[in-house]
């Protein structure tokens, strides 16, 4: 063969996502030893991509372009958010004259002008009351200005007094999430993503109180300014997506994901008039101790829910695919030789498996088929997967690997330490009140979600470590995957090794007797390849099979078994 | 006819500097097919092509008090595309796995020389890669179709072509070459854009 030929076979291998690490590193050697072929892989290269921006270009494209560039665009930097925080921020209320005079007056130390102040407070008070009891008392009260809808709820378990259900509309008032998801609409078009738990407060439609919990704000642009107040800071909208947290000390975390949000401090030592921008990828801390700076901490994808994704039957009026687990444990098999990963099971053990299908009217064509094995080195694990628009996933695995399992997926979380038993005893730290266990931090638990990037048809492995999900890799080196889809584009089958030393287990892997926790969750999107359209998700403690008590991302003791034999 | 590329009017420059909607409008709608084109022809793969375009208008509108009248608009525009180019190309540098999917500096060498020639060639090579497109063959027009449009793994396309992936790939690879060399013949006969 021709270097011509051998040139022609990599670079298209190369295109097609085809080419792997040796072919990389074959082509890599040919074009470093020829300028000549190193420019013409570069015209090449780009005649590829101006094809693909041609070919995909259209009326709808560009308009699709222009409305998101125009959404992200500050007006002018500083007139922007002047006039954003002009509109939000109460008007100043000067202080009557002849108030300040008879403050003047008061007695200078500090306990008697304390009483003093008090006193007249009471009276003034008593005055204010009684004049207010003669003007409202003898007319009707008005009723409550709706402004907000409950639009979705998961496993939701409300306290106090206000309990909603979805389609319930919303005025001003508290709520508090002891359990579940919930997402709020408000009547600007404000979407709400509200975490439990938490205690959240309607204001208006163009404002709302977080005292405790999560929420996730996705503002459209003709809703831009809309802010959210928390104890230590405002945070005003740019137009944008962000998130909020308030923890049980009263620490307050933001961290934008698009567009951008100021943040003004509060408390008697914050700089009036000072605000802080922050912009997407961003992440800052305001410590609960009164500080008056932001602290710039890791961004972290998942520290925030951002989709409504927890398992429900409904999903408006569209039924989506699910059902209750039914399973408990998976016999993780000895390999019973070399595995290759190559999509084809017939060198695997498939005696330790089990088989799921969702509820009617799924149940034809959304199913799964579960299969691990292990030996020394490696973790293996086999799946075939009904799904009606198989591996299609077109999440980048380069810029949003969080999102992933959102196109279709398969995912996994396991514990890979003996010493953790079952079931574990693992949570999501926010989740508790005090601090984190050494299992919520630990490295040994881990979460996999594997799919296959469909344009460029690879395989894809994220890992994820602690129930924080904070710190993980994508693709990492050492592992293998391989998908393959069936002859009658319904199913398709997934079969990978990872090392165990991707787990935390190099130096001590699961051994024949254990029994650890494992949940598989299967995910599917619908034609776009990036929207999720349902999920089942198997292998779960009995204790937990219901849908509704907890869910498996949070808490580790939902997690099913994996016996090893 | 080559695209011709006008300089905005002062006008249009003025309203955009107060912050007038439409202006901005007018802006991307003018210049977006020859950013968006340009950064995808210079991107590093794995980069994100239609962000680097985003952040570049977004960059030029909150900066555009710094854009001195009776100067290029455009030249301005790819600087700023530029710049955002070289941030991106900076973050994948940086991320852990890139090396191991793309191979050290395969060709990001090679596009970085290019992102410092002049724009326009970009838009000349579209332009003329239109143009080529209607040239071949009906049946290489659909396999472009359902390898660039539609995006059809290999496998379907074989599928519904009756023929193996090896053969498509090959067929990929002389259509990829002749459309290439039809473009490089244009640049040669009929030169650049005007500007």
């Amino acid at each position: 063969m021709t270097a011509e030929q051998r040139f022609s076979e990599l670079w298209t291998d190369y295109l097609e996502g085809d080419l792997d690490d040796a072919g990389v590193a074959e082509l890599q050697a040919l074009v470093a030893a020829d300028e000549s072929l190193r420019s013409r892989a570069a015209d090449l290269l780009q005649t590829h991509r101006l094809l693909g921006f041609a070919l995909q270009d259209s009326a709808a494209a560009r308009e699709s372009f222009l409305k998101s560039t125009l959404a992200r665009v500050p007006l002018s930097e500083d007139a922007f958010v002047d006039s954003v925080l002009e509109r939000v921020r109460p008007e100043p209320r000067p202080q009557s004259p002849s108030l300040s005079r008879w403050l003047r007056w008061l007695p200078a130390r500090p306990l008697a002008r304390r009483l003093l102040v008090a006193g007249a407070g009471v009276l003034a008070l008593c005055v204010v009351a009684a004049a207010v009891f003669r003007q409202v008392a003898p007319t009707r009260p008005r009723p409550p200005e709706f402004f907000a809808t409950l639009t979705r709820a998961a496993d939701c378990v409300w306290d106090g007094c206000i309990r909603p259900r979805p389609g319930d509309r919303l005025a001003a008032g508290g709520l508090s999430l002891r359990e579940g998801v919930a997402e709020i609409t408000l009547a600007s078009g404000v979407n709400l993503l509200v975490e439990a738990p938490a205690t959240i407060e309607l204001i208006d439609a163009a404002s709302s109180a977080l005292n405790a919990g999560r929420i996730v704000a996705r503002v459209p642009p003709a809703a831009v300014g809309f802010s959210v107040d928390t104890p230590k800071a405002k945070i005003v909208d740019l137009g944008t997506e962000f998130g909020v947290s308030v923890e049980p000390g009263r620490e307050t975390v933001v961290q934008v994901f698009a567009g951008t949000v100021v943040a003004e401090l509060k408390g008697p030592d914050a700089p009036v008039g000072k605000n802080h921008r922050i912009v997407a990828g961003e992440t800052v801390r305001i410590d609960a101790s009164g500080a008056v700076e932001l602290q710039k901490v890791t961004f972290s994808p998942e520290r925030f829910l951002r989709t409504f994704s927890t398992p429900s039957v409904h999903e408006g009026e569209e039924l989506i695919p699910f059902k209750p687990s039914e399973v408990s444990s998976l016999d993780v098999l000895a390999a019973p030789g070399p595995v290759t990963v190559d999509g084809d099971l017939s060198d695997w053990n498939l005696s330790g498996r089990f088989e799921a299908r969702c509820s009617e009217p799924f149940a034809e064509s959304y199913y799964v088929h579960g299969f691990m094995m292990y030996d020394r080195k490696y973790l293996y694990v086999a799946a075939r997967v009904g799904d009606p628009m198989p591996m299609r996933n077109v999440i980048d695995p380069n810029t949003d690997p969080w999102s992933a399992w959102m196109g279709g997926s398969v995912q996994l979380r396991l514990s890979t330490d003996r010493a953790f038993g079952w079931p574990v005893e693992a949570t999501k730290p926010s989740q508790r009140q005090g601090r984190a266990s050494v299992q919520d931090t630990s490295g040994r638990i881990v979460h996999l979600t594997l799919w296959y990037f469909q344009p460029r048809e690879q395989p894809c492995l994220e890992i994820r470590y602690g129930m924080n999900l904070d710190r993980g890799v994508v693709n990492p080196a050492g592992w293998r995957g391989a998908f393959r889809k069936a002859q009658d584009g319904k199913s398709y089958i997934l079969e990978c090794a990872i090392p165990w030393t991707l787990l935390g287990a190099g130096d001590d892997p699961p051994r024949a007797g254990d029994e650890l926790g494992l949940c598989w969750t299967v995910n599917w999107s619908d034609a776009s390849g990036k929207r999720w359209k349902g999920q089942l998700v198997e292998v779960k403690n009995p204790a937990y099979a219901a849908r509704g008590k907890a869910l498996t991302f949070m808490h580790a003791e939902t997690w099913g078994k994996a016996i090893y034999r | 006819m080559l695209p011709t590329d006008d300089n905005l009017s002062s006008d249009i420059i003025r309203r955009a500097r107060q912050g007038e909607r439409a202006a901005l409008e007018a802006i991307v709608r003018r210049y977006q097919e020859q950013v968006r084109a340009w950064v995808a022809a210079h991107c590093p793969p794995g980069g994100d092509v239609d962000e680097v375009a985003q952040r570049t208008f977004i960059a030029a509108f909150t900066r555009i008090a710094e854009f001195e009248e009776g100067t290029a608009f455009r030249a301005w525009l790819f600087a700023i595309a530029r710049f955002q180019l070289l941030t991106e190309t900076t973050r994948l540098r940086r991320l852990a796995d890139y090396h191991t999917r793309y191979g050290r500096d395969l060709f990001s060498r090679e596009l970085e020389r290019r992102a410092q020639e002049p724009d326009e060639t970009t838009a000349a090579r579209l332009h003329y890669l239109r143009e080529c497109l209607e040239a071949i063959s009906e049946a290489g027009r659909q396999l472009i179709a359902w390898r660039y449009t539609d995006g059809l793994p290999l496998q379907e396309i074989a599928a519904r072509s009756g023929r193996s992936v090896a053969a498509i790939k090959k067929q990929l690879w002389l259509l990829r070459q002749k459309l290439q060399q039809c473009i490089e013949n244009k640049l040669a006969t009929e030169g650049g854009v005007a500007v």
